[in-house]
């Protein structure tokens, strides 16, 4: 049986950096709470709005894939599909798209103009969704190499929601802590188990679709983020991805402690949910987590990307090990949950 | 080939204006006729483009999924393959891209039926006519497509091709306009053609064409082509340009206007309900629109038995 591996991963952070406080001081209700200690974001990374130098979903992607690009075997004439994956398809000041797909924009760009070519929108979901679907093309032999990719002008939210929100309660507070940036990963066969993705299963309970919608404002221009945190995190909430991925292992006869995971990268909500969910993990799973690799303190909130800046970051940093084994769950609007084990051993940032 | 279509069917009913109410309409009527429950929906792709209120997030597919009553709390009601869906967006094209990426499920394993929906509605969803509503070139509809690991290993969709025009036109560009919109930005699309667009369409999928049947092997006698519609004659013309008898090549006229995303479906149900599908041996599905991309795959019907 074919298996597919991550060949090369690229990540873009904008330089401008907004601290919390900052953006906390431009509101015209100041929240009751401290938003840094209950979040555990002290700033994010916000996109270039200067004419000469401005950037958008579609520069950082670009970006993003370029880097990615850089490191891998591959050029982009080489690549059989390019899967944008981005929930903001913001380019220039003046549009977000909707056709024709950023992916065809994006490969125009690269020079991939012979690559099969899509969008994919699955809110915070959105990469690891794009990997499934990589890897499944590649698993039927529809391809042989793609790209998956994302850029994200995320903080759009945020500048509607330092405007609107009145009051504690306001359903665009979660609107506060994104961050912009992009990321990039290009996937082929695996001949090394060594290197590998070993699983990527994800599911979708719909239930739970309302409780976070992004769509534009009807009180200012502009894009927002309307969610119902206490619905959306509640515990059963929570305990979908280990009844999930414990489910999953369980017909595979196997337990959590059998995967001797590395590291667990969560999807980048905040430091409490991340130290919350691995809770419901451990309870779940009869197992101590491993490792959880974080950069929110310091990207936000990044949506599609978060769990390839954090993996960019740490590889970058040589926080990991080559060849350690990890696990990716997304939580994303939908709602979405699942989990990605993969041996990284080939990526070099 | 082996993916095959085990049913479908379509949403036109304009009183509805919502793009997720008739991807879901049509969805729900799709499952009814195949007699297939929603616990046997392994993957869900909506090839949608147009949103409703514009919505960004979550899916789209997310709250059809809901509409459809798929894998809605896995800790309530756990299944032995509980239901995923994503959107798929590519113009008129998604659709075969959905097929493409359906098929890769099922051939891999991860899936035993498929269905791909479709909706496409203006994002005023009719509350309003609004200045831009007019010239909005899309049919309010919505479409569904029950796929299965086919049976018969000659029967099902053969290979996906896809063709974008050399240069960096793109025909066609549909977009909020942030900038401009005001409050009203969930009531506002602009969507600009060029003039010759569908001229060159013609063009370009007439060329995809040939391109498919020479690299796939596959004799155009006895092929029906189901055609997208950015134009009520865009089946003749594609006819005409590659020289073949009008009757071999049909789109959706059951709608007002283009069916979009959807547009496929409806041809493909309007082929079925005529009889076309049975008096030919395979069919040629050609998709044209995203930017001056087109998408062509054949399809071979299981045997009638």
């Amino acid at each position: 049986m074919t298996h597919t591996r991550f060949e090369s991963i690229g990540a873009y952070l904008p330089s401008t950096v907004v601290p919390t406080r900052d953006l906390v001081a431009r509101m015209k209700h100041t929240p009751p709470f401290d938003l840094e200690t209950v979040t555990g974001i002290r700033r994010r990374h916000v996109h270039d709005t200067t004419s000469e130098s401005y950037e958008d979903s579609f520069t950082m992607a670009l970006r993003a894939a370029g880097e990615c690009l850089g490191r891998s075997r591959y050029a982009a004439a080489d690549l059989d599909v390019i899967i944008s994956t981005s929930i903001t398809r913001f380019r220039g000041p003046d549009r977000f798209y909707f056709e024709p797909s950023f992916a065809l924009m994006l490969a125009d760009e690269l020079g991939a103009r012979s690559a099969i070519h899509f969008d994919v929108s699955n809110a915070c979901a959105g990469m690891i969704t794009g990997v499934q679907i990589l890897d499944r093309l590649i698993k039927a032999g529809v391809v042989r190499n793609g790209m998956v990719v994302s850029g994200e002008q995320i903080t759009a939210i945020a500048e509607t929601a330092v405007r609107e929100i009145t009051d504690p309660y306001d359903p665009q507070f979660a609107s506060l802590t994104v961050g912009d940036s992009a990321a990039a990963a290009i996937l082929d066969e695996s001949t090394d188990e060594n290197d590998r993705i070993h699983y990527v299963e994800l599911m979708t309970c719909a239930e739970y679709s309302h409780l976070c919608i992004g769509m534009p404002s009807d009180a200012n221009q502009g894009i927002a983020l309307y969610t119902d945190n206490q619905q959306m995190h509640k515990e059963d909430r929570l305990r979908l991805w280990p009844s999930f991925q414990g489910d999953l292992l369980a017909k595979m006869g196997r337990t959590f402690a059998d995967e001797q995971f590395d590291y667990v990268i969560h999807h980048q909500v905040g430091t409490r949910f991340i130290a919350k969910i691995n809770r419901f993990g451990e309870a779940a799973f009869g197992s101590p987590m491993p490792e959880s690799p974080a950069v929110v303190s310091d990207t936000g909130n990044t949506s599609s990307t978060s769990h390839f800046v954090v993996l960019h970051e740490y590889l970058k940093a040589g926080r990991v090990r080559p060849g350690a084994k990890f696990l990716l769950v997304p939580a994303a609007s939908g709602v979405v949950t699942g989990c990605l084990s993969a041996t990284v051993s080939s990526l070099e940032v | 080939m082996g993916t095959t279509i085990k049913a479908t069917a379509v949403s036109a009913d304009p009183a509805l204006n919502s793009s997720i109410r008739h991807a879901s309409t049509a969805a729900t009527r799709c499952l009814e006729r195949a007699g297939i429950s929603t616990d046997q929906v392994d993957l869900l792709i909506n090839a949608g483009v147009y949103r409703d209120r514009n919505m960004a997030e979550p899916a789209m597919a997310a709250l059809i999924q809901k509409e459809v009553g798929i894998n809605l709390d896995y800790i309530e009601h756990p299944t032995p393959t509980p239901g995923f869906s994503f959107d798929l967006m590519n113009g008129a094209c998604g659709m075969l891209n959905a097929v493409q990426v359906a098929d890769a499920y099922l051939r891999s394993g991860n899936a035993e039926y498929a269905l791909v929906v479709s909706g496409d509605a203006h994002p005023g969803n009719g509350s309003a006519r609004d200045k831009d509503t007019h010239q909005f070139p899309y049919a309010a509809s919505g479409a569904a497509m029950l796929l299965q690991r086919g049976l018969d290993t000659e029967a099902g969709f053969g290979r996906v091709r896809v063709r974008v025009s050399a240069g960096a036109r793109r025909g066609v560009e549909g977009y909020l306009p942030v900038s401009t919109m005001g409050t009203e930005g969930r009531r506002r699309i602009t969507v600009q053609q060029d003039d010759d667009y569908v001229d060159q369409l013609v063009a370009l999928a007439a060329e995809a064409v040939r391109e498919y049947v020479q690299v796939e092997n596959v004799d155009l006698t006895g092929t029906l082509l189901v055609t997208s519609r950015p134009t009520p004659d865009f089946a003749i013309q594609l006819a005409q340009r590659l020289g073949v008898p009008e009757e071999s090549a049909l789109t959706a006229t059951g709608v007002e206007g283009d069916p979009h995303s959807s547009a496929l479906t409806f041809a493909y149900e309007e082929a079925v309900a005529s009889g076309q599908v049975r008096a030919h041996e395979q069919l040629l599905f050609v998709a044209a629109g995203a930017g001056m991309t087109t998408a062509c795959a054949l399809y071979r019907p299981e045997p009638q038995s």
